[in-house]
C-alpha cells in the first residue's frame, strides 16, 4: 500500500504522459464508443443502431476467424517473445565488451517504423529472392510453402513478431541487475548450479515482472501484429492471417462501415481486457507462491 | 582447520592480498580486522572461492582448495547483507544448501528444524525475510551458514547493518551459535570492539597485509607497529615523538620525561616513538591510570571533557600536542586548567619513528 499511497503525493509528476494519454488515446476511444453503436460510412449523418453491430459481429464468421487468428498469433508469439526476452536478458545484463551494442541491437527493431520492418521482412521471405528461402534452399529445403498456407503464414507472422523483443529485454535487464549480487555469490558458495540458481533464485525473482510483461505483451501483441498482417500476407491466404486489427482497419477504411469498425474495436478491447485479467488473476496465484 | 599461505591476490592488476598467511584451528575464531579498502571482504571471498587467487595456497584441513569451484570448498559465508532469499521462507532460506546439495526436502528440512529448535528460531520458520527483525536476519542467516557443518566460517561484517543496541546483544548470539560448531571461523570487521569481543586471535589488515595477529589483549597492549596502535582503540592511542639521551634521559622535546629509563627500549641517542594509551595517562585526583613504578609527570592544559557515561574522555594540549586521557566520570576536570599530567612509562609501546615498527619490549607480541 506505500506504494500507492507514494503515487498519490506524487502524482502530479505524470501529468504531461497522462495528458497526452488522454488526448492521443482516450479522446479517440470515447469518439468511437458512440460509433459503436450507430451506422455511419462518412457520407450520410450516423444513425443509432443499439446493439445492431454487435450483433452483427456475432454473427460474422469473419470475425471469429478473425478473433481466432489473433488469440493464435498472441499464443505462440507472446510466450516465445518472452522467452527469448529473458534468455537475451539473462545473456545481456553483464558489462562486457560489446555489450552496448548487443543491447541496442536487440532492442533496435522496436525503435523501427512498423511498416519499415514489415517491407524488410516482406523481402527476407520472398520466396524467389529473398535471403530466407536461400539459406532454406542451402539446405535444400523447398522454399514455397509458408506464405501460401494459412496456418503456416499464421505461425510465420507469430514468429515475425519476436522481432519486437526489445523493449521486454531492456526490462527484463533493468529487473536481473536489481537482484542484489550477493544471493548469487552465497548460492555459488552453498553449491548450487547454474540450473539451481535459475530456477530457485533468478526465475522467481524475476517472476513478478515477468507475468506483468506477459499481460502487457498480450494487450499489445493484438495491435503490433497489424502492420506485418497487413503489408505481408494481407490476411490471407484464405483468411489464415485475417487478425482482429486488420478487419477492424479493412471494415473502417476499406469498406468505410465505421459504425461497424468501432464495435469489432469494442470487441477487442474487450477480449484484451479477458486476457489481462486471466493473467493477472495468475499473477496474483503465482506470485503468491513463487515471492 | 583453515590455512592460508602466502595467499597473494588482485583486483584489475591491483593487488589486493599480499603474501597473506594464517591459519584458524577447528572451532578457533580469528577475526581479521582494518579499515575499509583494506582487502576484508577480498580475503573472504578468496577463501569462498568468490575471488581468483594469484598465488598462494588455501587448504582445509590439510586439502588444498583454491583450485575448487566455491561449492565443493566446504566453506560457508555470512554475508554483510545476510543475503536471506526473499522469495523463500526462513526454513526454505535455511535448507537452502543441504537442497542444492541434492539432500532429500524432508531429510533437509528435519535439520533445519532441529537446528532452529536450538536457537529459538522455530516461531520463524514461516515467515519471509522481510517480516524479520534485523537481528532474527542475522540469526537465520548464521544458522543457514553453520547448517551444513562447513569445515570453515567466513563472516562478512555480520553486525553492521544492526544498531548499535542490537550489536551487543548480536555478538553474544554469534558467540553461542558458533561455540556448537567445529567450524573454524574467519570474521571480518572494521569495528574495533566487534573484533576485540569476538577474536580468540585478533589479526590486523592493511594494504592487503596482516601486520600483526595474535590474541586481542596482546594486540592491545603491545601493537606491532603504529598503524595497529593507532587502529585499536577509542580514543586512539597517544604518540609523542621522543629522543633516549646519550645519558639515558628520555626528552620530549625541551622536556625531559624521565632520568632513566629502566630498559632503555633501543640504543642510547636515538629517536623514537612512544605510545601510550589514553588510560595510561592519568590525571591529579585520578584513581585511573595509576601505576605503580617510575613515571614521567607532563604539564597539560585542558581542552575538551568528553563525559561519555562509564568514563570520561579528557583532551589535553601539551606544547602543541593533543592528548587523550581516560578518568573516572566522578572527577572534576576544569577546561583550561593546567594540571600535571602522570604518564604510566613502564606502560609504553615504543616504535621506530622511520618504519613504524615496534622496538624490543613490545617484540615479543606474535607477528603475523
Amino acid at each position: 500500500m506505500s506504494g500507492l499511497r507514494a503515487f498519490l503525493r506524487n502524482w502530479h509528476w505524470t501529468l504531461p504522459g497522462f495528458v497526452l494519454l488522454l488526448l492521443l488515446l482516450g479522446l479517440p476511444a470515447l469518439m468511437a464508443l458512440p460509433l459503436a453503436f450507430s451506422d455511419f460510412d462518412g457520407l450520410h449523418p450516423p444513425r443509432y443502431l443499439g446493439l445492431g453491430n454487435l450483433a452483427k459481429a456475432w454473427n460474422d464468421p469473419l470475425f471469429w476467424t478473425a478473433l481466432g487468428n489473433s488469440l493464435t498469433v498472441a499464443a505462440w508469439s507472446v510466450p516465445l517473445r518472452l522467452l527469448l526476452a529473458l534468455g537475451l536478458a539473462l545473456l545481456l545484463h553483464r558489462p562486457r565488451r560489446g555489450v552496448g551494442l548487443l543491447r541496442s541491437a536487440a532492442l533496435a527493431p522496436s525503435l523501427t517504423p512498423d511498416i519499415a520492418w514489415a517491407l524488410l521482412w516482406l523481402w527476407i521471405l520472398n520466396p524467389l529472392y529473398g535471403p530466407f528461402a536461400w539459406l532454406l534452399q542451402a539446405f535444400g529445403i523447398a522454399p514455397d510453402i509458408w506464405l501460401t498456407d494459412a496456418a503456416a503464414a499464421r505461425r510465420v507472422l507469430a514468429l515475425i513478431g519476436l522481432w519486437l523483443l526489445g523493449e521486454l529485454v531492456v526490462v527484463l535487464i533493468a529487473a536481473r541487475k536489481e537482484i542484489p549480487q550477493e544471493l548469487y555469490d552465497l548460492s555459488t558458495v552453498e553449491g548450487a548450479g547454474a540450473w539451481t540458481v535459475f530456477r530457485r533464485l533468478t526465475l522467481p525473482m524475476l517472476l513478478p515482472v515477468l507475468l506483468l510483461l506477459a499481460c502487457r505483451d498480450a494487450a499489445l501483441s493484438f495491435q503490433t501484429s497489424f502492420t506485418p498482417a497487413l503489408i505481408i500476407t494481407k490476411g490471407g491466404p484464405q483468411f489464415g492471417t485475417l487478425l482482429l486489427p486488420l478487419y477492424v482497419y479493412q471494415n473502417g477504411f476499406e469498406y468505410l462501415r465505421f459504425g461497424y469498425a468501432a464495435a469489432l474495436t469494442l470487441a477487442m478491447f474487450a477480449v484484451t481486457l479477458l486476457m489481462i485479467a486471466v493473467q493477472l488473476f495468475w499473477l496474483r496465484r503465482w506470485t503468491r507462491i513463487g515471492a | 582447520m583453515l590455512e592460508l599461505q602466502d595467499l597473494s591476490v588482485e583486483l584489475d592488476r591491483r593487488p589486493v592480498l599480499r603474501s597473506l598467511s594464517l591459519s584458524v584451528a577447528p572451532g578457533e575464531r580469528v577475526v581479521i580486522a582494518g579499515p575499509s579498502g583494506s582487502g576484508k571482504s577480498t580475503l573472504l571471498r578468496a577463501v569462498a572461492g568468490l575471488a581468483p587467487v594469484r598465488s598462494g595456497e588455501i587448504r582445509l584441513d590439510g586439502r588444498p582448495v583454491q583450485a575448487l569451484p566455491p561449492g565443493q570448498r566446504d566453506v560457508a559465508m555470512m554475508f554483510q547483507s545476510y543475503a536471506l532469499f526473499p522469495h523463500l521462507s526462513v526454513l526454505e532460506n535455511l535448507c537452502f544448501g543441504l537442497r542444492a546439495r541434492g539432500m532429500a526436502r524432508r531429510d533437509a528440512e528435519d535439520r533445519a528444524r532441529a537446528a532452529a529448535h536450538t536457537l529459538d528460531l522455530t516461531p520463524l520458520l514461516a515467515r519471509r525475510p522481510r517480516e524479520l527483525s534485523g537481528g532474527e536476519r542475522q540469526r537465520v542467516a548464521l544458522t543457514r551458514a553453520l547448517l551444513r557443518e562447513p569445515k570453515a566460517l567466513l563472516l562478512d561484517e555480520p553486525l553492521s547493518s544492526l544498531d548499535t543496541q542490537l550489536r551487543v546483544r548480536a555478538r553474544a548470539e554469534i558467540l553461542k551459535t558458533h561455540a556448537g560448531s567445529r567450524a573454524a571461523m574467519l570474521l571480518v570487521t572494521h569495528d574495533q570492539s566487534e573484533a576485540m569481543a569476538l577474536a580468540d586471535r585478533l589479526g590486523v589488515l592493511h594494504e592487503g597485509r596482516l601486520l600483526q595477529l595474535a590474541p586481542p589483549r596482546t594486540v592491545y597492549a603491545e601493537p606491532a607497529n603504529l598503524f595497529v596502535a593507532r587502529f585499536l582503540g577509542q580514543p586512539a592511542m597517544n604518540t609523542l615523538e621522543v629522543q633516549l639521551a646519550l645519558d639515558g634521559g628520555l626528552w620530549w622535546g625541551e622536556t625531559l620525561l624521565s632520568r632513566r629509563l629502566v630498559s632503555p627500549p633501543a640504543a642510547l641517542g636515538r629517536r623514537l616513538v612512544m605510545g601510550l594509551r589514553p588510560e595510561h595517562l592519568s590525571l591529579p585526583g585520578s584513581r585511573w591510570g595509576r601505576e605503580e613504578g617510575p613515571g614521567a609527570e607532563l604539564q597539560a592544559t585542558v581542552e575538551t571533557v568528553e563525559p561519555l557515561g562509564e568514563q570520561q574522555i579528557v583532551w589535553l594540549n601539551a606544547g602543541g600536542q593533543r592528548l587523550a586521557a581516560r578518568a573516572e566520570p566522578e572527577l572534576r576536570v576544569g577546561r583550561g586548567v593546567s594540571l600535571p599530567l602522570r604518564l604510566a612509562l613502564t606502560r609504553a609501546c615504543w616504535f621506530d619513528p622511520d618504519s613504524g615498527e615496534a622496538l624490543a619490549p613490545a617484540s615479543g607480541a606474535a607477528r603475523a
